[in-house]
């Protein structure tokens, strides 16, 4: 429908230059072009929160963002969050902590708890919780998740 | 050094922490089509025409099927045969599927999707239990409305209510529960050679898959190979519908020659997917001054919807739940479950109970406050031990722990103290705390008969580690992970040496269905009949390396050493490695059929489970009386599942249940419009618990050991949500005074109702 | 509607030069939270066009002034909510802010969207209502300065031209004793107001001088409740005044039934909810 745009951003560190529809949204040019499909599609719309990524910084819907609003723009998604093989430390809590079931939510569930980390480091349960309250998870009932996070805290 | 009893890490998690488990929307095959469905836009309707002409002119569509496409038969074998896999002459429900599109983008298959033109007749629909129940409704199948109706006859009720001191008789009305299984179902078909086809899915029950590709196919089950991919939550929405989706991509694959991946939008996995049936419950009960029931009767209706799928065996075991886990010598239940022109409700989780036992422990609790009883020990008195009845004339023989659930989580939760410090709360806000318990017939039972077998598929690799070939699946509730510490044990080997292989129908027994808790002890005990044998093959090949009898080895640690005299030992690797020298067959089939159950239609008796599960929750709650908003401050619940084969595990199936739960008691409820389209298919307004709406839990094992389970495990899953929602409304009823007899309980039913008593 | 048409917006002189040259049905999208779904769901009719106006830094900021505090229409309810002067000066807005969607929405969700929108049920609008905010609007023909409540004509409807562009919000910068933001929804956290209060008040001698309240999600539009605050003015805030007070914004509102609540329910809690804002500012006074 538009011209393609030239668009140039970072995922996981890496620098991409790629020729897009404008309206693609970032879930799908993870999805479908970078082949990053550990993040999901729950819902489409933003309630689930399965697609959460961090987008310089922050946590976000990948499904509600466009490819015009990514110039320059800086992505973490799951696979870019451990260090070659070293697991990232809110990964290895929820493991430890039993926080995973089924696991659609979980690489969403981690982006929003990294990015709560990284804004506020020593949490409280309450704020875990509000950090959190954007990712749908029907297994777990959170408990286990939000304990995963507490560990998390603790032992960064 | 046993691993089962041990929270052991989860199999999976490391991929899912990840990112790298696959589901199904997350494979590709080179040359894929994707497919979308058309959708009924009549609730109740005859089909004119369908006019797909202008649909396949969209640039990039391939292929566009009807019913007039389908090859073999356009039925989708569930429990009876009434369900087409797209609809014929009329459709029954808004959002009945009536066609498929692939196209080669999924911008082409949306765009063909709008442009199929679907000329209805309306019918007069029928929107609730109650339209459907009277004598002139109009009727959505030739048979009529009722799908299928059950009773229970046990001893006489008359008389039974003639002996009690109390009477109470009520009414109570329960609404749909959509799943939410994070991850949306979806199918991949690709075409396989010498005619075959292979479907990768999420789904629960590969087998029942299977049947429903072979019959849309007219083909033979063993040209249909079905995969399951990882699967993100099921719940039991993906038992039956998934053979729907299946065949539907199956089809397109077949017709097309290529690879087509069917992946649901949310609102079309609302529209299209199984519910929890709604329901209309006449209960009443009758009791003796001291609290002793003497009579039960109960009509219990299911709304089913516009097709049966699973429904005569979702009221089944309603049926058979319906007088709680209570001892009561007169007993009379009707079930009906009926049409109407609603989506299709079959499984999910707890199977017909979770409706049931909410109104006969609103019962309980009534009589408790009528009798001045406490409401725990109410239940106490009439709570099924070893050796009692239920109401089908089953003696319990074994492992009830009932009372023992009901004292732990009495006590646990301080409930004598909080009785009394609650009451004290007169503003505002106020508390209440609210028990609750249930039982759960572990596996389908004698209303599953055909299924309740399970096999199992034992290897030992020359390295020594063990692959597992199962016909259960996981779908998040750690299957893989128990059934790897069963094998473990069983072998005397490492948990970490143990895999369990993908669930692929080419190389996995069908073990039966993924449900009713019923994969812990059917395939954990075909398991174990498979590591037996094994072990007997292993067992000669180290008495020769020892000189020491092999009833007197013991196999444990990777190790088998002499019972007497441990350090006389081999490593099980050593042992491994003789037997492949010897040619020693290290690979065979353990099966396991399910002990005696039976139930006879005519007399309503029977001895429906080979064993039950037993819980009781206490539920604590704030109502602000402003609003008329809950807040379940805690839930404590204990649970007598035999053994816990993974504590952690089964921790986390408790608080997933109970927050299932809290959702289904206070804001969970599908709507429809008048026409009976579904107004609210999404999460945005089907509203499910956030991190914030959940209480703190605190989870309490019981373990009564079940005989012939494997390490004395009876099954969990289903039933941490079955006993949920009535403790929260006895609960409110504690802190308000005000009894709800219809769920949800939302600030504007409790606030209105509140006001009414003022 | 997967594939749309999407301009994205360099400058404000690019949008005015687009604008002079015409365009079907152009929508501008900020944060996207709401635009998107519309989109998803095939609310909008094409052939449209959608102008990112998300790049366009001049709307980020917030300036404190004199007399006026100014906000850029993109400053997302995360930058608001956690905004420590702002808390300061107008609670009932940060508080508003932080009960929007999830956190991954407030990151994305801009105000000048929310007002954009023009939802009766949006959180941020009330607030705006009771501290008097302005919009500033501006096209290429030129500017104007509009009341907040001059502004929504209807549940998604205001007077703002196709292109023309919500650059900021000014609100006055007059420090009030007491402001606050109260809500129903059907869940704790990512829900849609069912129904919504937004209370700022000064006191003198002891009296309330000025109150202003503002209902959301029960009418067309946010409304005021005058005759509520008229009655208020130079009361003491008394259990009886409180009361009363409860009983006359509960005549003045006129919610519907929607498949969020009903409308009894609605009224009675316009009610509830100023009897609790009234009573903590009681508290805490």
């Amino acid at each position: 429908m538009s011209d393609l745009i030239n668009l140039n951003f970072t995922v996981n560190g890496e620098k991409k230059h790629i020729k897009l529809d404008p309206s693609m949204t970032l879930l799908e040019i993870l999805r479908n072009i970078l082949k990053l499909t550990g993040t999901k599609e729950g819902c489409g719309k933003g309630e689930c929160g399965s697609c959460t990524v961090l987008l310089n910084g922050k946590a976000v819907n990948a499904c509600l963002v466009i490819a015009s609003q990514l110039e320059e723009a800086e992505i973490i998604t799951i696979e870019g969050l451990g260090k070659g093989e070293e697991i990232h430390p809110i990964q290895k809590a929820f493991i430890e902590e039993g926080a995973v079931q089924c696991g659609f939510c979980i690489p969403g569930m981690i982006m929003s708890a990294k990015a709560l980390l990284d804004e506020n480091p020593h949490p409280s349960e309450e704020e875990i919780k509000w950090g959190i309250s954007g990712n749908l998870c029907r297994c777990t009932g959170y408990s286990k998740i939000v304990s995963a996070i507490e560990k998390a805290a603790k032992e960064r | 050094m046993s691993v089962v009893g041990k929270s052991v890490e989860r199999k999976d998690a490391l991929d899912k922490v990840l990112g790298l488990a696959q589901y199904v929307d997350d494979m590709h095959f080179d040359n894929m089509l994707i497919a979308k469905g058309v959708y009924s836009k009549e609730t109740y309707g005859k089909i004119i025409s369908i006019d797909i002409s202008k649909a396949e002119r969209v640039k990039g569509v391939v292929k566009i099927v009807t019913s007039k496409d389908i090859p073999g038969e356009n039925l989708v074998p569930i429990v009876r045969k009434d369900m087409p896999f797209l609809a014929e002459d009329v459709v029954r429900y808004y959002g009945e599927p009536v066609a498929y599109v692939a196209a080669e983008t999924i911008e082409a298959a949306e765009e063909a999707v709008k442009l199929v033109h679907i000329q209805y007749k309306p019918l007069e629909t029928v929107l609730s239990i109650e339209e459907s129940i009277k004598e002139k409704a109009p009727k959505i199948h030739p048979h009529g409305n009722i799908h299928k109706s059950y009773k229970i006859r046990k001893g006489d009720v008359a008389r039974g209510f003639s002996e009690a001191d109390i009477i109470i008789e009520n009414e109570y009305r329960t609404p749909h529960q959509e799943h939410s299984y994070l991850e949306t179902n979806g199918m991949l078909a690709v075409p396989a050679y010498e005619g075959g086809i292979t479907v990768y899915g999420s789904m629960q029950c590969p087998f029942y898959v299977q049947e429903g590709v072979a019959n849309i196919l007219n083909i033979p089950l063993n040209k249909v190979r079905i995969v399951q991919t990882v699967t993100g939550g099921g719940f039991g929405g993906k038992e039956d519908i998934p053979s729907l989706y299946a065949g539907n991509a199956a089809l397109l694959a077949y017709l097309t020659g290529r690879p087509v991946k069917l992946v649901l939008t949310r609102e079309e996995d609302f529209f299209t997917s199984s519910k929890r049936h709604p329901s209309l419950i006449k209960y009443k009960t009758g009791a003796r001054k001291d609290g002793t029931l003497t009579a039960i009767e109960v009509t219990y209706y299911l709304d089913g919807g516009a097709y049966s799928t699973l429904s005569p065996i979702v009221m089944w075991r309603g049926l058979i739940h319906a007088t709680g886990p209570y001892r009561c010598e007169n007993v009379r239940v009707d079930s009906h479950v009926v049409a109407t022109n609603r989506v299709h409700c079959g499984a999910f989780r707890g199977f017909g109970q979770p409706q049931v036992i909410f109104a006969h422990e609103s019962q309980m609790d009534i009589l408790a406050d009528k009798l001045q009883i406490d409401p725990a020990e109410i239940r106490r008195i009439n709570a099924v031990n070893v050796g009692d009845e239920t109401s089908t004339g089953q003696k319990l023989e074994t492992s009830v722990g009932l009372l023992e659930t009901i004292e732990k989580s009495v006590d646990k939760s301080e409930w004598q103290q909080k009785r009394s410090i609650y009451e004290q709360d007169k503003g505002d806000k106020r508390r209440g705390i609210g028990v609750s318990s249930c039982f759960y017939g572990v596996s389908l039972g004698a209303g599953g008969r055909k299924y309740e077998r399970s096999g199992a598929y034992v290897e030992i690799n020359r390295d020594s580690s063990v692959n597992v070939a199962v016909g259960t699946t996981e779908m998040g509730q750690g299957m893989r992970t128990v059934l790897s510490q069963i094998t473990a044990d069983a072998l005397g080997v490492k948990y970490e040496d143990i895999y369990i292989v993908p669930v692929d129908s080419t190389r996995v027994p069908d073990s039966g269905p993924t449900v009713a808790s019923r994969a812990t002890v059917m395939s954990g005990n075909a398991i174990r009949d498979a590591c037996r044998q094994l072990k007997e093959r292993l067992g000669k090949v180290a008495e020769e390396m020892l000189k020491i009898p092999r009833e007197v080895l013991v196999w444990d640690n990777d190790e088998v050493y002499f019972k007497q005299n441990p350090s006389v030992k081999l490593t099980f690797k050593s042992v491994i490695e003789e037997a492949y020298k010897r040619d020693v067959h290290l690979a065979t089939q353990g099966w396991f059929v399910a002990p005696y159950t039976t139930f006879d239609e005519e007399t309503g008796q029977g001895w429906c489970y080979f064993t039950y599960v037993y819980s009781t929750n206490v539920a604590e709650v704030e109502v602000d009386m402003t609003t008329g908003i809950v807040t379940v401050l805690k839930v404590t619940a204990a649970h007598d599942l035999g053994k816990a084969i993974n504590p952690a595990l089964v921790e986390g199936q408790i608080q997933g249940g109970v927050v299932q739960g809290i959702g289904y008691a206070l804001i969970e409820n599908l709507l429809y419009d008048k026409s009976g389209k579904m107004i609210n298919p999404n999460f945005s307004t089907y509203i499910i618990p956030t991190s914030v709406d959940t209480a703190v839990i605190d989870p309490i094992i019981v373990e009564h050991i079940y005989p012939d389970g494997p390490y004395g495990a009876k099954g969990f899953g289903e039933l941490p949500i079955i006993g949920v929602a009535p403790a929260i409304v006895n609960a409110v009823f504690h802190a308000t005074g005000v009894r709800m007899k219809e769920l949800p309980v939302t600030p504007e039913r409790l606030f209105s109702v509140i006001g009414e008593k003022k | 509607m997967r594939r749309f048409s999407v301009i994205r917006i360099r400058s404000l002189e690019h949008l005015f030069d687009l604008a002079e040259k015409g365009m079907t049905n152009p929508y501008f999208l900020a944060g996207g939270t709401d635009l998107l779904i519309k989109i998803k769901d095939d609310l909008l009719i094409p052939p449209f066009t959608v102008l990112d106006i998300s790049g366009l830094q001049e709307l980020r900021s917030i300036h404190f002034e004199q007399d006026y505090v100014r906000i850029g229409s993109l400053v997302t309810h995360g930058e608001i909510e956690k905004h420590p002067e702002l808390r300061l000066l107008f609670p009932s807005l940060t508080d508003a802010c932080h009960g929007v969607g999830s956190p991954q929405i407030r990151n994305r969700a801009t105000i000048g969207g929310n007002i954009g929108n023009a939802s009766p049920a949006a959180d941020s609008i009330p607030p705006l209502y009771v501290y008097g905010a302005e919009l500033h609007l501006v096209n290429s023909k030129g500017e104007r300065w509009v009341k907040i409540e001059d502004f929504f004509t209807g549940p998604g409807k205001t007077i703002r031209n196709p292109v023309e562009i919500i650059k900021e919000i000014r609100i006055p910068a007059e420090k009030r004793d007491y402001g606050t933001y109260l809500r129903l929804g059907q869940r704790k956290a990512l829900a849609i107001s069912k129904i919504s209060l937004a209370l700022a008040g000064k006191k003198k001698n002891g009296s309330m001088e000025d109150v202003k309240i503002a209902l959301g999600a029960v009418g067309p539009t946010v409304i005021m409740a005058v005759e509520t605050s008229l009655y208020l003015r130079g009361k003491e805030l008394s259990s009886e005044v409180i009361k009363e007070a409860g009983n006359i914004i509960e005549k003045e509102a006129e919610p519907i039934t929607d498949l969020r609540s009903s409308k009894e329910y609605r009224k009675k809690m316009c009610s509830t909810l100023l009897v609790k804002a009234l009573t903590n500012w009681k508290q805490v006074a």
